[in-house]
């Protein structure tokens, strides 16, 4: 009768657990690089260009002055003319006020 | 079936099942993989935006600091220029009725009519001094019986007025105030003219509106 090669076998179990052992390491290898690359994502993620951010900011502050200030001096310039053009009737009226003729 | 044969089937069976294993290790790595990879891109978004927010606060409270001078500056100055407007119709008010009361024209002796009848009917005592500037005495003597006999008739009691010498640099009008002292009432039209500046603003912006 004809017997079984039973160190065949054991060479193709050793074979195969070379396969998985081998698979297993290509996974660790995977997970590492892929947690190296989440590291280099964050660390560049962080990497903002805080001078960029100030500037715009810096434009962003004098955009506002330049706007309070045109606000303000049109309101003047409104109350200059509002005030020149009824200049008589204000001043009529004041002066009733003053004297306590009415108003 | 030969032995040689079931050797052969079961080297392919074990080969076959590793092969599954490693598939199955590789599958499992890449999926952990993905994982890490947008985990990681969401943190990194999430951290990226706090620190541009904290950099953002940092450089606003600075600038604040810095731009809050300036803002104090423009808003003096516009509050100048407005005052000088202001100013300006308080100056010409206070010239007419400067001329007014030089030339004490009939608008200026109505007024002041006015201001002596509203000063006595706010002032409780029936015994009182008119401070009157010198110019206006002789007006103010002519018209005070018909003032008088109005007040009283408004009081209903006998009211008593002493004349006398309003000193100072008054535009115009009167002073009343109880002989005993205790009470006082300024109409003065530069007393008048301070309470209306006051309230000028609103005072001129009701006019405009009026049109």
């Amino acid at each position: 009768m004809e017997e079984i090669d039973f160190l065949r076998l054991l060479e193709e179990e050793r074979k195969a657990e070379e396969v998985v052992r081998r698979a297993e390491n290509e996974a660790k290898r995977m997970i590492d690089s892929a947690k190296e690359m989440a590291k280099r994502i964050i660390e560049n993620a962080l990497k903002i260009d805080e001078e960029e951010i100030a500037k715009e900011e810096e434009r962003r502050a004098k955009a506002e002055i330049v706007k309070l200030r045109e606000e303000l001096f049109r309101d003047v310039e409104l109350l200059r003319r509002m005030v020149e053009e009824n200049k008589q009737k204000i001043l009529e009226h004041l002066e009733k006020m003053v004297l306590g003729l009415g108003d | 079936m030969s032995v040689e044969d079931v050797v052969k089937v079961l080297s392919e069976e074990i080969r076959k099942a590793a092969e599954e294993e490693a598939r199955k290790v590789i599958e499992n790595a890449k999926r952990e993989v993905e994982i890490i990879i947008e985990n990681a891109k969401r943190r990194a978004e999430e951290l990226r935006r706090q620190k541009i927010a904290q950099v953002t606060k940092e450089i606003r409270q600075k600038l604040l600091k810095e731009y809050a001078q300036i803002k104090i500056e423009l808003k003096k100055e516009y509050l100048l220029k407005k005052n000088e407007i202001f100013n300006n119709i308080l100056r010409e008010l206070r010239e007419k009725l400067q001329k007014r009361s030089l030339e004490r024209d009939e608008v200026y002796v109505k007024g002041l009519r006015n201001l002596i009848e509203e000063a006595l009917l706010n002032v409780d005592s029936d015994d009182v001094v008119l401070y009157v500037l010198p110019k206006d005495q002789e007006i103010v003597r002519e018209m005070l019986p018909n003032i008088i006999k109005e007040v009283e008739k408004k009081k209903r009691r006998k009211i008593r007025i002493k004349i006398a010498d309003l000193k100072g640099n008054y535009i115009g009008g009167i002073i009343v105030q109880s002989v005993d002292g205790r009470e006082y009432y300024n109409n003065t039209l530069d007393s008048r003219v301070r309470l209306i500046e006051e309230e000028l603003f609103k005072i001129v912006i009701s006019i405009v509106q009026k049109k």
